[in-house]
Parts: structure tokens; C-alpha cells; sequence
């Protein structure tokens, strides 16, 4: 299991290095002179080149990665070109609300999608159950931000119960918070909802056909102690995977969510960063957005070895 | 026939509903003493599982089947019982192993909380008790050093180990009745061999009755008291195993006793076998005796369906139109060359 947990590792490491280099490279090399966008349209062609010497652009890629990846090892992640912040400090700030926002939606997504998952494949054979399934699958085709959308005409300006818009910290107001997150996390949730309950009725379907349950069965098992002790827990093995690599919708949809709902987290930040071609925010913002991805992914492989015993033995 | 621990009687198992329903198991009726041994013999797909997990009640809340007629097990009709009341039985009353050992243990629990589960439920030992009794299962089934392994996850036994397990898990309710779907088919040939011998010592040593299933007749004759031979969901013939083995009463049972392999068999003749596959029964039931179409005795008759009828030794009917002398000629030779 220590190998197991090793060999993930060093993958994880492996990962992050190539996307750094995509990272960096993606946005080298795409068209566009940040120094114009810096000085605008007024600028004359020789202050714009002295401005593009000033920040190291006239260099080959191949230079300006190794130089950029040096700093990035070392923790500073330079500066931006728009607020001349650096970039550390504008991914510090833009964290939280995000971590906040997509932590809280992907725990609100499993603790309703899973058990619904869970009850659809028990009960297939019921005559609620097509119906409840084909309502999830058009749920899948609702697009998120339509969505949230609605939710704030309803909420917010018809009801006014919660606000439309903005983040409060949590260190300002946990009511505020609350309330400000409300809408937001429940917009992405409905991203992640339906996907997942498709996932886990198919994944436990296929476990309900399994020997296992057969002999629970046999043994005289309740039908709910059969499905909390057996069909999740094997359930629960693909699932897992399954939300590792649902972590690219959330991410995605967390961008649109907070634009709808002018949080000011990651993925406002990175899209501001590449509309004004703020190529070191970009980078910071793809850099950490990876990481994290890369972050959750070891968690699962974690969470295998302590769900299955078959891969602890490896 | 007061009294017996099991009396199945014209148990119809529908599969669908009309139209297009298949009668999976059809007017099928048998019994079982205690401490007795039935096998149940027939080809992959004559119903012989579907009756084993009817009698246990596995497909009863199942909606795509539709059992009828009456499981009657000490004194009650099992298939009036509701849901809970059956539960209580399952596991206690009546267990079942089952064919593949591999996955039917769950593999994410130790084999002490697998079979710890059926103690909880079925009796009122505590937690240590409980442990001492796994304990004792797991050294009644023949496992090795049972306070090592315990605590082991199925994927660290073998096959042979793992059916063991399976054995002493449905051991734990103290059954009366065992029900074996084909317990040794996908284990190898010694260790199947063991588990037999295992379950022979068992039974002798708990009086539990046993239902076995299995498409193996060098098994039956080892083990069985009596035999009931399946064809198509209906049973053909039934009856003492000696019985049975020494004149058989249906073209069916002497084809597969014909189909033996023997280790002394002359090299010269080829092994016998019954020509075509026995009827897929979604696709329809063949018109008169199911067997017909595979059958070399075949007459006009036979256009009808024949009933079970009782033949000349007792406790042994058979579902067949040839005369008695016909079928004597069935003993010994098999399916004509």
C-alpha cells in the first residue's frame, strides 16, 4: 500500500510539471502582445517595444519557462500586469470564497445525490422510478447558469430573500456568508446533481446483481441494512472516481457561477486575467486550479485504500 | 403426508407478464424430510435454481416473478408469509450457498463480520459470543488455525476456502433445511471433493435437511437420498436414488446417466451424450412432452403432454407415455446408439 501510495504520488508530481509547462506555453505562445494591452491603443510601436524588453518578452519561450518555472519552485508566481499586485496575493484573496463555494456545492451534490442514487436502483422496478430517472437526465440537460439564472429572479427579486450577488467572508459574517453563498452553491450543485445520480443508480444496479447480495439476502438482511452495508460501500468505490473526475465540471462551472454571481474568486479572477491577457495571473490561476485537481485526485487514491481492502494489499 | 419439513406443491414461478410470460418452473411438487438429502438434477437453464431461491423466497419481492401454488415448510406456506416474517426464516431456518464462491462474499467486509452478521440477527449472543461462535464455524468447516484467519478479507482465501466460509456462514442460524446451488462447479476437482465430504459430515452431524443442486450425477450418486430430475422447468422423474440410477423411467434421466464420464469406460465407444439443447422457454414451450424434440423414443403419443404418473416401484413417478416394458429397457443402456 506504501508503493501504491508512492507511485501515485510521484504520478501526481509528473502531472503537475507537464501542466506547468502547458500552463506556461499555452499563454506564451498565444497571439497578442500583453505590453500593447498594458499601454492601450494610444502607445507608440517604440514604447511598446521597450516596455516588451522591460518585461522579458523579447526572450525565446524556452527561456522565459525556465526562468518562470525557477521563480514558480521558489513561490513567487511574479506579478500582475493589470494591478501590479503580486500574483500570490491576488490567488490568496481569490481562494477562499472559491474553495468555500466548490467544497460546499460538491458536499451538498453527494449527500443528495448518492442516497438518491442509492434508492433509484433499489426500487427499478417500481413505477416512480423511470419517471424519477427521466426528470435526472433532463436535469443533466438544464444548462447551470439558466438556472441560476432563475433562482435569482425567484430568490432575490421577485421573494428577496437572499441576495443576488457579491461574497461576504466569513470572517465579516457567518450569517452573511451563509446567506450569500446560499444561491451560489445551490446553483452549482444542480451541475453536479443529476450526472452523479445517473452515475451511482447504474453503479448499484450493477452491484445489486452481485453474489454478495444474494448471500446478504439469503442471510435474512434487512433490505435498508443490504443497501447501507453492501450495495453502498462497493457502490461507493466507482463512485469515488467518478466525482475525481466530475472535479472538471465543477471547476468550470464555479467560473460561470461566480461571474453569475460576481463572487470574487478563482475563476473570476482567471477569466478577468485572460480577457486583459494578464498572462502571469493566467498562469497562477491554471497552476493552482491543477493542483488542486491533481490535490483531490491522490485524496481518492487515498480513500480506495481505505474502502477496499484488495488495494491495501498492493 | 403429514409432517414433512418441506412439501412443495404445484409451484408455478412466471418470469414477465402475459403476453410473453415464461413459466420458468411449471407445476413442479416435491418433499423433503428432516435430515434428508433431495438432489436436483437437469441441464444449465430446467429451473433449478429458480426453485432453489423461490423456496428461500429470493425472487419473491422480486415484480417480474409471480409464484403460485404453496412452499410449505414446517406447517407454513412459505409463500404467504409477508416480507419480514420470511426474513426471520431465511438465514435462520433455511440457508443457502451458493455456485461461485468468488462473489459471494462481499469483498469488502472481513469474513468474522460476514458471518457475525447472520448471528446478529438470528440470535441473541453478544458481541464476544458472537466471535467465539465464528470461531466455531470456521473450525466446524474445516478451516486451518481459524483465529488467524479470522479476520482475513475474502480476496485472501482460495475458492475452496471461501466456499467453506460461505458453508459455516450458513451454518450460523443452526438451519434446518441447507439449500446448495451447485456448491462445487466452480471450484477444482479435489477441492470439490472436500467440500462434498464437508457438507456429508455436516449434515450427519446437524440433521439439517439439504436440497443440492448440481448437474453432476456422479455427485448424486455419492450423496443423495432421493433424486428429482428437472427437464424444462417440470419435474420429469423423481425418486430413491438407488432407484432412480437402476431404472430409470424417462428417456431424459437415462441419457444423462448414459453421459457419465467413467474412468473404466472401453476407449472404443464414444462418451454418450443427448443430441440438441434443451428448450429456451421464453421462446416457447415445445408442444406435448418438452422432451420430444431431443427424445429417441419418441411415439405419436407424445404430441400430448404426459402427467407424473406412478410407476411400478414405489415413491418413483415418472412423466413419460412409454409402457412400462419400453422403459425397462431404459436401465442400463442409456440413449440407444
Amino acid at each position: 500500500m506504501v508503493f501504491f501510495l508512492l507511485g501515485r504520488a510521484a504520478g501526481a508530481i509528473v502531472t503537475l510539471f507537464c501542466v506547468s509547462a502547458l500552463a506556461f506555453f499555452a499563454t506564451a505562445l498565444a497571439p497578442g502582445n500583453p505590453a500593447a494591452v498594458l499601454l492601450g491603443n494610444m502607445a507608440t510601436p517604440e514604447r511598446v517595444e521597450a516596455v516588451t524588453r522591460q518585461m522579458g518578452l523579447d526572450q525565446p519561450p524556452a527561456v522565459r519557462y525556465v526562468i518562470w518555472l525557477r521563480e514558480t519552485l521558489s513561490g513567487n508566481l511574479g506579478t500582475s500586469n493589470l494591478s501590479f499586485k503580486p500574483v500570490n496575493e491576488l490567488l490568496a484573496a481569490a481562494l477562499p470564497p472559491t474553495l468555500q463555494l466548490a467544497l460546499t456545492s460538491m458536499l451538498v451534490a453527494v449527500i443528495v445525490a448518492i442516497p438518491l442514487g442509492l434508492i433509484l436502483a433499489q426500487n427499478r422496478d417500481r413505477w416512480w422510478s423511470g419517471p424519477t430517472s427521466a426528470l435526472v437526465t433532463l436535469g443533466i440537460s438544464v444548462p447551470g447558469f439558466w438556472v441560476g439564472l432563475l433562482l435569482i429572479i425567484t430568490m432575490s427579486v421577485w421573494l428577496k430573500l437572499l441576495p443576488s450577488a457579491g461574497y461576504v467572508p466569513l470572517s465579516r459574517s457567518v450569517s452573511g456568508n451563509l446567506r450569500s453563498m446560499v444561491l451560489p452553491v445551490v446553483t452549482l450543485s444542480i451541475y453536479l446533481v443529476p450526472p452523479l445520480v445517473r452515475f451511482v443508480r447504474v453503479a448499484a444496479i450493477e452491484v445489486l446483481r452481485e453474489g454478495y447480495v444474494d448471500t446478504a439476502r439469503a442471510k435474512g438482511v434487512r433490505p435498508s441494512s443490504i443497501l447501507l452495508r453492501h450495495v453502498a460501500p462497493n457502490t461507493l468505490i466507482t463512485t469515488i472516481t467518478y466525482i475525481g473526475l466530475q472535479l472538471g465540471v465543477l471547476i468550470s462551472g464555479a467560473i460561470v457561477v461566480e461571474v453569475i454571481f460576481s463572487i470574487p474568486g478563482i475563476g473570476r479572477l482567471g477569466m478577468n486575467a485572460v480577457l486583459n491577457r494578464d498572462y502571469p495571473v493566467v498562469q497562477g490561476v491554471v497552476l493552482v486550479t491543477a493542483a488542486g485537481y491533481v490535490l483531490v485526485n491522490l485524496a481518492i487514491d487515498i480513500a480506495y485504500a481505505f474502502i477496499d481492502p484488495r488495494v491495501r494489499a498492493r | 403426508m403429514a409432517e414433512r419439513l418441506l412439501n412443495v406443491r404445484n409451484l408455478d414461478v412466471v418470469l414477465g407478464r402475459e403476453p410473453g410470460a415464461t413459466t420458468l418452473v411449471r407445476d413442479l411438487s416435491f418433499s423433503l424430510d428432516a435430515g434428508e438429502l433431495l438432489c436436483i438434477v437437469g441441464e444449465s437453464g430446467c429451473g433449478k435454481t429458480i426453485t432453489a431461491r423461490s423456496v428461500i423466497g429470493l425472487n419473491r419481492t422480486d415484480p417480474r416473478f409471480r409464484l403460485t401454488g404453496a412452499i410449505d415448510f414446517d406447517g407454513r406456506n412459505l409463500l404467504d408469509l409477508d416480507e419480514r416474517a420470511m426474513r426471520q426464516i431465511r438465514g435462520a431456518r433455511i440457508a443457502m450457498i451458493f455456485q461461485d464462491p468468488m462473489s459471494s462474499l462481499n469483498p469488502l467486509h472481513r469474513i468474522s463480520a460476514q458471518i457475525d452478521e447472520a448471528l446478529a440477527i438470528h440470535t441473541d449472543l453478544g458481541k464476544a459470543a458472537r466471535r467465539a461462535r465464528v470461531l466455531e464455524l470456521l473450525a466446524a468447516v474445516g478451516i486451518p488455525k481459524p483465529e488467524t484467519r479470522i479476520d482475513a478479507y475474502p480476496h485472501q482465501f482460495s475458492g475452496g476456502m471461501r466456499q467453506r466460509a460461505m458453508i459455516a456462514l450458513a451454518l450460523a442460524g443452526d438451519p434446518d433445511l441447507l439449500i446448495a446451488d451447485e456448491p462445487t462447479t466452480a471450484l477444482d476437482v479435489t477441492t470439490q471433493k472436500q467440500i462434498l465430504l464437508l457438507l456429508a459430515r455436516l449434515r450427519a452431524e446437524t440433521g439439517m435437511a439439504v436440497i443440492f443442486i448440481t448437474h453432476d450425477l456422479g455427485v448424486v450418486a455419492e450423496i443423495a437420498d432421493r433424486v428429482l430430475v428437472m427437464y424444462a422447468g417440470q419435474c420429469v422423474e423423481s425418486g430413491p436414488v438407488a432407484d432412480v440410477f437402476r431404472n430409470p423411467q424417462h428417456p431424459y434421466t437415462a441419457g444423462l446417466l448414459a453421459s457419465i464420464p467413467a474412468a473404466n469406460r472401453g476407449k472404443v465407444r464414444r462418451l454418450a451424450s443427448i443430441k440438441g439443447a434443451p428448450p429456451v422457454l421464453s421462446e416457447g414451450r415445445p408442444v406435448g412432452c418438452a422432451f420430444r424434440p431431443r427424445c429417441d423414443y419418441a411415439f405419436d403419443r407424445c404430441a400430448d403432454e404426459p402427467q407424473l404418473t406412478a410407476t411400478g416401484s414405489p415413491d418413483h413417478p415418472a412423466r413419460c407415455w412409454l409402457s412400462g416394458a419400453a422403459r425397462h429397457s431404459l436401465a442400463g443402456q442409456g440413449a440407444p446408439a
